[in-house]
């Protein structure tokens, strides 16, 4: 399902979500009757089973639950290696996203980590996560 | 209560599995597949009015199970043509609740692949147009990856722990003639820990193959296997279990922890047995972490202790629980869906006795799992003798 707009896959229920990210924002889908987010976006809440739902920005900053560096690119051409989480966010959902500017010493599940922007191997832009820095 | 329309296992064939199989084409090795699980359950053809098979082609209608029609008792009276349905576990058990429930009597299951499982190169779990996956560039082995760490964090679990499982079963492959990497010196711990890593922490020895080669049952019921020569084996339990779709969300091991176990208590409750019955174990094994993580769903030991579990010759033909012995999909064989049906094949040949080198001797009770992609989902049978 190629977009005119993107070189890359994206569907009308992504589509909202890397316009976002291009702009430096992270969107997630919240249900307007349960007022719970949800993700990945799916036609439906997936708490409820209501259609009406709506993007909306989250904070940005979540933890690493878990982490794994990559060794074997997934699809030729992909550089190697690189380290894919799962990373929960307060808002109550998790995601896959890729961890950067963390060295591997510091990698760790229940690492305090935001959100920032990065190109991924296809060109796009993606949220990605760093550690978080502490507030001053 | 034992009905005379049980489903029951009476023919089974395996192809030659290998690294590749030149010259062949995948639906030619299903027809041998289908030909010799036939020949071993001592029918005739036409016998078959049930099939839950892939049409890889060319020729017929893509993917329809119907196009095998006229090789069989046409017309037919059942069919399944998903490709998770035409395999393993999942294709045993509605074949089963189609014979139980007198919509055909006697099904065929199979599948097979000749050639690469796919021409870009792409890891297992990517490069198919999943967009989530695909996006930041996760596979089926980083699944198992990010639960496996988990673990590791929550657990303890070592790294030497999952090289061991996976050193174990590798070692079993190694003397089984119809493995795919049959043969070689032993399998240290040390070369799996040497071995170059995939998606940390899981290296290359600790996950499973990717092969070319194909797998075949037929099933029909208690009453009609009675008249066979081969020996019958009954499908005694067995239950589904499904978290999420794959390769939408990463795997978290809080929801993943000991999946399947609801659906293997439900398979022990129609067996009318126990995990401790269990005299064989046929476990998936697309990694080294994934067998560890069943046997605490199983409740053999407690979560978190998996790894201390499968440690020393518990899981070798001596131990108390045999697993793998065919060598799995760690040695054995993993072609994208015929190895499902070769757990049931492996189940099956134990308990009908004769394998030689291999056999847990006088096997009656088989435990057969299914599962995928960070154990999104787990099938399980109860095998025993008829």
């Amino acid at each position: 399902m190629a977009d005119a707009a993107f070189d890359f896959p994206v569907t009308p229920l992504s589509r909202p979500y890397w316009e976002a990210a291009a702009q430096g924002r992270l969107i997630a889908p919240r249900c307007n009757a349960c007022k719970r987010f949800f993700f990945a976006p799916e036609v439906a809440c997936t708490h409820c089973f209501s259609t009406d739902w709506t993007w909306v920005e989250t904070a940005g900053e979540g933890e690493v639950y878990s982490y794994t560096t990559i060794h074997r690119a997934p699809v030729p051409g992909m550089a190697t290696p690189y380290v894919l989480a799962a990373v929960e966010l307060p808002e109550g959902f998790a995601m896959f996203a890729h961890l950067v500017d963390c060295p591997p010493e510091a990698l760790a599940c229940g690492l305090p980590v935001e959100v920032d922007f990065r190109p991924l191997h296809d060109g796009r832009i993606a949220p990605v996560f760093k550690p978080r820095q502490p507030s001053v | 209560m034992a009905s005379a329309r049980d489903p029951v296992v009476v023919g089974v064939y395996l192809t030659r599995q290998a690294r590749t199989l030149p010259g062949r084409t995948s639906h030619e090795l299903l027809i041998e597949a289908v030909k010799g699980a036939i020949a071993d359950a001592g029918i005739d053809r036409r016998d078959i009015d049930g099939v839950a098979l892939d049409w890889p082609g060319p020729g017929g209608a893509p993917g329809d199970s119907a196009s095998w029609a006229p090789y069989f008792g046409a017309p037919l009276k059942w069919v399944d043509s998903h490709f998770m349905d035409t395999t393993g576990v999942r294709g045993v058990l509605k074949a089963g609740a189609a014979i139980s429930a007198g919509l055909c009597d006697t099904v065929v299951i199979g599948s097979a692949r000749a050639g690469p499982f796919n021409t870009t190169g792409a890891a297992v779990g990517s490069g198919m147009g999943l967009e989530w996956i695909d996006a930041y560039g996760a596979s089926t082995m980083a699944y198992f990856a990010l639960v496996a760490r988990r673990h590791m964090h929550q657990f303890g679990t070592t790294p030497e722990q999952m090289a061991h499982v996976a050193a174990v079963i590798r070692n079993h492959g190694r003397t089984n003639p119809e493995a795919a990497l049959y043969g070689g010196d032993p399998v240290t711990v040390g070369d799996i820990l040497a071995s170059p890593m995939i998606a940390d922490p899981l290296h290359r020895l600790d996950c499973c193959l990717m092969n070319e080669g194909g797998a075949a049952l037929i099933m029909t019921t208690a009453e009609r296997a009675k008249d066979l020569a081969a020996k019958g084996v009954r499908v005694a339990g067995g239950a589904m279990e499904f978290a999420q779709g794959n390769y939408i969300n990463p795997p978290l091991y809080r929801d993943v922890r000991t999946l399947g176990q609801a659906a293997v208590r439900r398979a022990f409750g129609q067996a009318g047995l126990s995990v401790a019955d269990v005299d064989v174990f046929c476990v998936y094994d697309p990694c080294s972490f994934e067998v560890l993580r069943q046997f605490e769903m199983l409740g053999l030991c407690g979560e978190g202790e998996g790894g201390d579990f499968v440690a020393g010759d518990r899981l070798t033909l001596d131990g108390d629980c045999p697993t793998n012995l065919d060598g799995g999909m760690l040695a054995g064989s993993w072609t994208g869906t015929s190895q499902l049906t070769g757990k049931v094949i492996e189940g099956v040949r134990q308990i009908r006795g004769g394998l030689g080198p291999r056999q847990v001797v006088d096997a009656e009770v088989a435990l057969v799992t299914n599962a995928g992609s960070g154990a999104q989902h787990l099938e399980t049978l109860i095998l025993t003798g008829s």
